[in-house]
């Protein structure tokens, strides 16, 4: 009889473990990838070098990364949020989306004349209900049709995508911009204030809001509900929670989030809505949930290490002349390996003869 | 195949002929809890073998080493002669030995010949595959429609077919878990008599129960266990209940019903259900108008045979399912499809019958856990923040007081064995100011201990004034604690008896269906 492989599920999986395995998936995924540039020609230690070097270590690239991470972040906080309840919300980025377009909206139609102590607040504010609204229609799909959310967030990523690209292409694209799909600038008053090269003060925002998550799932009474009603929702039902209500309200918040970082984006680094402005941060945020294993802690390390990768690709770009695709590559690899890794920590492997 | 497990050399070792199976020195442990400890066990060939035990002791785990879902940490497993390693429950079926789970693994939107094809390696047409359920169902009195779709099942019916399943695949060793606990009186003398042709077939059965007349019916040796420890095994003969019990908690233990209470005074009336109709969820009436009340201090027990409407009764009751006509008051106040909510709120307690559904979130803490129903409200909460210092400390004196066992308050409750589960449930349902409680099954899965345990629990809560709707099949338990009886029969009731052995007979005839001008 040959060898073969057993699982047997996990009893208990201690939080070491969990990083651990963690690690060993972007390790994996990192080895997976040198194999990939070891056969398109390139010495891929010395790329990760200057990957590593540029992404953390120098000034510019570390603008980069900081600069992704923000977004990347919020918007794998909210997912991390709706994940709990198992409400498999993958629309950060349409929700992204339409945080970045209300903002547009009020910055350079509506209120263009505020004081940005103003401004910026209402903006922040409107970016996060325009995503919230975006999910919540998800949310209450969910609730009340039972339809499935997967699907809906889906779709909905496509409108928000298009309806941007109808008012850059249309109404809002920037009489003086020589017919880009994008809008005009906004008025100073809607920027942030920059801290340090391209670096903004929303650079805070995840730190806050992580901590305020973590509160939010373990201490409070909301938040052992939306645990209560993803373990088991009969029980819920049992216990008097509002599951609809629930359903409802953790969709909003969730897309509010990604909301949020669109508003931040664009008040931050962008200063206007263009044609494909996000390069799938609603996407990636989904991996970066899924590597925290829903720890609004562990989203921040997450996040800020894969925007170092990313910012490292496009270095290498540059350098080794490799084509755009490479992060492509490298996000599915690294996507793969952590699915193999969930396995590795659901299941005790065995060797048996 | 089978050679490569002979053990080099080892023949010597070999247990005798007529053991099938035999275990040494199996030790089970899960982080810090040794839940099998170097465990030695015989199966004979044609025997039925009984596990007795606390909750906790090690029986499931014990079982489920056996048919490959634990691997164990130390010691042997011997089949017919020779050294085995069951690496899973494939390995196991293919050394004959077969396992049917409380809960079952079939797929309901299938026919019962389509799920029994579904284990089958190879078969030609279901049409084969139906004659042989027909001839099996026969040869063991396995009584159950091939054509039916398990949707349409009995929980009995359901276990027949599992065990039709692992006949079919040639099967001699036969473990069932708490095979009983779901069955009706009846469903258990029919379970009984396939196990007893079963075992004139030559194959041998592990059966776990905890009703010691069960055991003493239907075994021919009982082994008991404590603490993950194999206490003894005895012969049917030479034993006794008492003497079994004894063995299982270590010392003397009162049997058989506890002293009946004196009937007391009863309040006023809590719980008042008038013409209550519902429908179930296969969209058919199964509830059609019921009136009954319940007062302070006063234990009103539904007797009837499963099916007949207790669960449907149950979720409206408690506001889970809605009625379609008719009102429920709970101290005068209407609540009838309200929700849960506003049953908790007035005091209501529920100790379900499938506690792994609506009893607990797996995933979360014993602790977590035990604030389900109370987390809104101060001192388990202050404004929108949970008191955890104060969950905690609940929780330590619930499960001391409760004596539930677990590797943790902190871990998840899915590492509960099955009367661990129920204990914790019944902690939480019963502490506080219970106005009214709705007991379906309360002793379900717990061993005598636990269960004379409970019944004091209830009795308390009774003395304290709480009304009590007791729902069960098991007669024995209705008589023990009721104050009155009605039966429950394809959604009405009939009766009002008092707990007077005298009216055991007629009971059973409504249960029966035997209406007899009984007035609904
Ligand atoms: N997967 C697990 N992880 C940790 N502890 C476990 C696990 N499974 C069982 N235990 C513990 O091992 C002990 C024995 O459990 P087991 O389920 O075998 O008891 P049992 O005899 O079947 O009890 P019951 O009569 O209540 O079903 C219990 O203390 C239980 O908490
Ligand atoms: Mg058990």
């Amino acid at each position: 009889m040959g060898i073969k492989l057993k699982f047997e599920p996990r009893v208990r999986v201690s939080k070491s473990f969990e990083l651990f395995v963690m690690l060993s998936s972007i390790l994996m995924a990192l080895l997976v990838f040198a194999m990939f540039m070891f056969l398109s020609g390139k010495d891929a230690l010395s790329a990760y070098k200057t990957m590593f070097l540029w992404a953390f270590m120098r000034k510019v690239g570390l603008e980069g990364t900081l600069v992704k991470f923000v977004p990347l972040s919020i918007i794998g906080l909210g997912l991390v949020l709706a994940f709990k309840m198992k409400l498999w919300n993958i629309g950060g980025e349409g929700q992204f989306y339409l945080g970045a377009m209300a903002s547009t909206l009020l910055a350079l139609f509506l209120f263009p004349n505020l004081d940005s102590f103003v401004l910026i607040p209402l903006i922040v504010f409107a970016g996060f209900l325009a995503g919230g609204f975006w999910s919540s229609i998800a949310g209450v799909l969910r609730a009340y049709l039972g339809a499935d959310e997967i699907v809906v967030t889906l779709m909905l990523n496509y409108i928000a995508t298009l309806w941007s690209d109808y008012l850059v292409y249309g109404s809002w694209k920037d009489p003086a911009g020589f017919g880009f799909p994008m809008t005009a600038i906004f008025p100073e008053s809607a920027k942030l204030p920059v801290l340090w090269g391209k670096v903004h003060v929303g650079v805070f925002s995840p730190i806050i809001l992580s901590l305020l998550l973590k509160i939010l799932l373990d201490r409070t009474k909301w938040g052992y509900e939306i645990r209560v009603i993803g373990d088991n929702p009969d029980v819920a039902l049992c216990a008097g929670m509002n599951i609809k209500k629930n359903t409802i309200l953790t969709m909003f918040l969730s897309g509010g989030m990604a909301g949020l970082a669109g508003a931040i984006y664009i008040m931050g680094v962008q200063h206007r809505l263009q044609h494909a402005f996000s390069p799938g941060y609603g996407y990636t945020a989904i991996i970066v949930a899924w590597l925290s294993r829903l720890n609004p802690i562990a989203v921040l390390l997450v996040s800020f290490f894969l925007s170092g990768i990313f910012v490292g690709c496009e270095i290498l770009q540059v350098i080794m002349k490799l084509p755009i695709s490479v992060i492509y590559i490298f996000q599915g690899v690294l996507f793969f390996c952590v699915l193999v890794g969930e396995v590795f920590i659901r299941y005790k492997i065995s060797l048996v003869r | 195949m089978r050679t490569g497990e002979l053990i080099r050399g080892g023949d010597a070792k070999a247990p005798p002929q007529d053991v099938v199976l035999r275990l040494k020195g199996i030790v089970k442990k899960f982080s810090g809890v040794v839940a099998n400890d170097s465990v030695d066990f015989d199966l004979k060939v044609g025997e039925i073998h009984a596990l007795l035990g606390e909750n906790g002791a090690g029986k499931t785990t014990l079982v489920n080493v056996i048919y490959g879902l634990y691997q164990p940490d130390s010691g042997e497993i011997w089949i017919r002669g020779s050294k085995v390693n069951i690496d899973s429950p494939a390995r196991a079926l293919s050394l004959g030995i077969g396992m049917v789970h409380q809960s079952f693994t079939l797929v309901p939107s299938f026919s019962v010949v389509e799920n029994v094809a579904l284990g089958l390696k190879g078969f030609s047409s279901l049409r084969v595959v139906a004659e042989k359920v027909k001839q099996i169902s026969e040869l063991y009195g396995l009584s159950v429609d091939p054509y039916a779709k398990v949707w349409q099942l009995s929980v009995g019916e359901m276990q027949r077919v599992e065990i039709i399943k692992l006949l079919l695949r040639d099967v001699d060793i036969l473990i069932l878990d708490e095979p009983t606990s779901v069955l009706t009186p009846k469903e258990t003398r029919a379970l009984f008599s396939t196990l007893k042709r079963l075992k004139d077939e030559g194959k041998s059965v592990v059966f776990i129960s905890h009703k010691l007349n069960e055991v003493m019916e239907i075994s021919d040796r009982i082994t008991v266990m404590r603490k993950g420890l194999v206490i003894n095994t005895v012969r049917k003969e030479d034993t006794s209940p008492g003497e079994l019990a004894k063995m299982m908690v270590g010392r003397e233990i009162s049997l058989g019903p506890s002293k009946r209470r004196s009937s007391t005074s009863f309040g006023e009336v809590v719980l008042e259900v008038k013409d209550l109709e519902a429908y179930g969820d296969k969209g058919i009436k199964v509830l059609r108008g019921l009136s009954f009340s319940v007062r302070e201090g006063e234990i009103l027990g539904i007797a009837g045979v499963a099916g007949n409407g207790q669960r449907e009764l149950a979720e409206v009751l408690v506001g889970l399912r809605r009625a379609s006509s008719g009102v429920v008051l709970f101290d005068g106040e209407d609540i009838t499809n309200k929700g849960s909510m506003v049953f908790i709120e007035k005091g209501g307690g529920f100790i379900p019958e499938d506690r792994k559904r609506f009893g607990v979130a797996p995933n979360l803490s014993l602790v977590e856990n035990l604030i389900l129903k109370s987390y809104r409200k101060p001192p388990f909460s202050k404004g929108l923040f949970l008191d955890l210092d104060y969950a905690n400390k609940v929780a330590d004196f619930l499960i001391e007081k409760y004596s539930i066992q677990s590797p943790g308050k902190d871990m998840p409750v899915r590492l509960l064995s099955g009367g661990n589960l129920q204990r914790l449930v019944i902690a939480r349902e019963l502490e506080g100011k219970v106005r009214l409680l709705i007991a379906f099954h309360p002793t379900f899965g717990l061993d005598v201990g636990a269960m004379e345990f409970v019944y004091e629990k209830l009795l308390e809560a009774k003395a304290s004034g709480t009304a009590v709707l007791l729902i069960a099949g098991d007669l024995d338990e209705i008589f023990t604690l009721s104050d009155r009886i009605k039966v429950i029969y394809e959604g009405k009731l009939y009766g009002d008896f008092p707990p007077d052995e005298s009216y055991l007979e007629t009971i059973g005839m409504l249960m029966a269906g035997v209406i007899n001008g009984y007035k609904a």
